[in-house]
């Protein structure tokens, strides 16, 4: 039990630092302000401040970066209400009860139990997030390079088969992922590969600007086709926080809404948008109002809040306990561990600690500070959904070109940054999965040395290699997801074949 | 989603395939030897690519007489209820990007930033009332700029290019 509570006391432990603090109460502000903007996901908002993070200790970039996600969440669900557009994918379903309550005059009520909703959802979940990801790290020393190999194995598999259309498209997109690390040395001998006596390409190309681009450039230069603000369609607000009596009601869809969220968040590829959609089928098919569900139900939005916040902590759990990052928000988590020198993978909360405590810190943290200041800068929170989008798109693009320079003032990893964000961008057009690039780029490394390593290990046997008890059981998951998401996407083929034949059978002489 | 575009692809990542197994020939041997070495995965990639991009490419030609030009898009899609523009701005928003990191070191950052955010701004249609009697498309890059110097080099310390204002900063600085 030790081992679980010490997470949470170190964390807690946290707050007693100043600069903790400050990178919490930054990190918060700045999610919230990034949430309550349309369009504006929180692959940007984190990947924008993410070469600031340079500046920082290990710690405060953790906790700073951590307590941007929970401000995300937040403030999303602030323009969903008021202005009716969701501040990110995750908050579409809150924004359909919500702000059908805040044209009922009820926008007090719809505010107040997305503020109950997500602080619930974010407090419990961090608990839960620390109980699955403390048992998980302890398996770290049964982890040999064969099973490691598998683990990078799974984590790039998974989020392919579960996010995409087209599961060829997915692998194809991993497999970029993997060719760009493969530049530079080779990870056993180091034998030049594909550097083309380049100087800049003999050490390698950089995680972070590979990560920047593919995730965050890319989507900037998609968010710049539609150029438009939503100027005019916000009104000001005077909304008076909930009697307990009104969100008690709200009560079993907030737990429920966090457990899934967690338990969704954790799985890869999925996070805060499929998790806050099965929490508020799950409200609606438990509800004594069914029928209110999509007609401005608190229930609703206190199941879609909780969900999304939840997912949150869940998303961490599979990358601070097992180093795969199920999310490009968390690629980008991880990206940030790299600049500190840090490996991310299965030992990194045994060898530091320290990383986990400024987990918990950025989530009860950024908790805390919704708590104490949430409510009163959701009308602040209102006026950013004003603030002209073109600007911020011009100027998130300038900062992240000046924060990839900062970190090695390289000119380099700027060509880099800009070249992947056009790779980038057709990808994601295309489906091709940014997300499985940038996972695979932050993973593909390793994997190989893991593999070469693992047969070095096993006499260059391969019978050994996959014989391994837990290596071939991780090796089969993989290949069960993968053959699921074949599965799926061949069904869906047929099924919009079929719905196409139908459409068309009318029309035909 | 155009499915010319999505052959197009297609046809890039099979040609990406073909460079890979081609150069990985010329990888040189590993000192340490193991069955895979420093060929193997580049190999087996390539040959994914090219396997992976002719079966996107088939099966685009297979369905090519019974869909239309446009098909259901497997890609991140534009905001509903939002006008979009066309691929051409958010491509020309990327030459900007481009010409900007690459006029960086030439012209320094207080030169190239200002003009880099006012194009930018400019193709997005950007206009808003003058401030302190300065044209926005002029104000908001002045202004970002300058601020931005202010944090990257005076208070994180970063040694942002200069280009031809070094002279000025020698002797301002003394240094």
């Amino acid at each position: 039990m030790g081992d679980l509570i010490g997470p949470l006391i170190g964390g807690v432990g946290l707050f007693l630092v100043p600069s903790v603090v400050i990178a919490l109460v930054f990190g918060m502000l700045w999610g919230s302000f990034a949430g309550a903007m349309p369009g504006f996901n929180q692959t940007l908002a984190v990947g924008i401040v993410l070469p600031f993070t340079f500046a920082l200790g290990p710690v405060e970039a953790i906790a700073f970066l951590v307590a941007i996600s929970v401000g995300v969440s937040f403030g999303n669900s602030i323009p969903a209400i008021l202005v009716g557009i969701p501040g990110t994918a995750s908050a579409v379903l809150t924004a359909i009860d919500g702000h059908t309550l805040h044209k009922q005059g009820k926008s007090g009520l719809a505010l107040g139990v997305a503020y109950f909703a997500a602080i619930v959802g974010q407090f419990v979940s961090t608990i839960f997030f620390v109980f699955m990801v403390v048992p998980l790290s302890q398996l770290a020393y049964l982890f040999l390079a064969p099973e490691l190999f598998a683990l990078t194995f799974v984590g790039m598999t998974a989020i392919i088969s579960l996010t995409g259309k087209n599961v060829i498209k997915g692998l194809i997109a991993a497999g970029i992922g993997v060719a760009l690390t493969m530049v530079g040395p080779d990870p056993i001998g180091t034998v030049q590969r594909f550097s083309f006596g380049i100087p800049e390409l003999r050490s390698g190309l950089q995680i972070v600007p590979l990560t920047l681009g593919l995730v965050a450039f890319s989507e900037i230069l998609r968010a710049s086709r539609q150029a438009h603000d939503w100027q005019g369609l916000v009104d000001g607000f005077n909304a008076k926080f909930p009697r307990w009596s009104e969100l008690r009601q709200t009560v079993p869809s907030v737990l429920g809404g966090t457990v899934i969220g967690t338990f969704i968040g954790a799985i890869p590829g999925m996070g805060g948008t499929p998790a806050a959609a099965v929490s508020y089928q799950q409200a609606k098919m438990f509800s004594k109002h069914p029928e209110q569900f999509g007609k401005g139900s608190i229930e609703g939005v206190a199941a879609n809040e909780a969900a999304q916040n939840a997912a949150q902590a869940g998303e961490m759990v599979p990358t601070f306990g097992l180093g795969l990052p199920t999310t490009d928000s968390m690629v980008l988590l991880l990206a940030a561990m790299t600049i500190h020198g840090l490996v991310p993978g299965p030992l990194l909360i045994q060898e530091t600690p320290e990383m986990l405590h400024a987990a918990v810190a950025g989530l009860l943290g950024g908790t805390l500070l919704i708590l104490l200041i949430g409510w009163r800068i959701s009308s602040l929170l209102l006026k950013v959904v004003t603030i002209d989008r073109r600007l911020v798109l011009v100027f998130a693009m300038a900062l992240m070109v000046i924060g990839v320079y900062a970190l090695r003032q390289s000119v380099f990893d700027l060509y880099v940054l800009v070249g992947t964000g056009f790779l980038g961008y057709f990808m994601s057009r295309y489906g091709y999965s940014t997300a499985a690039a940038a996972i695979a780029v932050v993973l593909g490394a390793y994997s190989e040395a893991y593999l070469r390593q693992g047969l070095n290990l096993m006499r260059n046997d391969w019978g050994l290699f996959l014989s391994r008890p837990i290596t071939a059981g991780i090796l089969v998951v993989a290949f069960v997801i993968l053959a699921y998401g074949i599965y799926t996407n061949v069904r869906e083929g047929r099924s919009a074949k079929q719905m196409v034949s139908e459409i068309a059978k009318p029309n035909a002489p | 989603m155009d499915r010319r575009i999505d052959v197009a692809l297609a046809l890039c990542v099979t040609a990406l395939g073909i460079f890979i197994i081609v150069f990985a020939q010329s990888i040189g041997r590993s000192p340490v030897p193991d069955p895979i070495g420093p060929r193997g995965i580049p190999t087996g990639l390539g040959a994914a690519f090219v396997l992976g991009g002719i079966a996107l490419v088939a099966r685009r030609v297979v369905r090519w007489r019974h869909e239309g030009t446009y098909v259901e898009p497997e890609g991140s899609q534009d905001d509903a209820g939002v006008p979009a523009g066309s691929a051409r701005r958010a491509l020309t928003i990327w030459l900007c990007a481009a010409i900007y990191v690459a006029l960086l070191p030439v012209v320094g950052y207080l030169i190239a930033t200002p003009l880099f955010v006012a194009a930018t701004l400019r193709l997005l249609h950007f206009e808003r009332q003058p401030l302190l009697r300065v044209p926005a498309i002029a104000a908001y890059p002045i202004l970002y700029t300058l601020i931005s110097y202010a944090v990257f080099a005076t208070l994180l310390g970063i040694r942002l290019p200069v280009g031809p204002l070094r002279d000025v900063f020698l002797t301002l600085t003394g240094r």
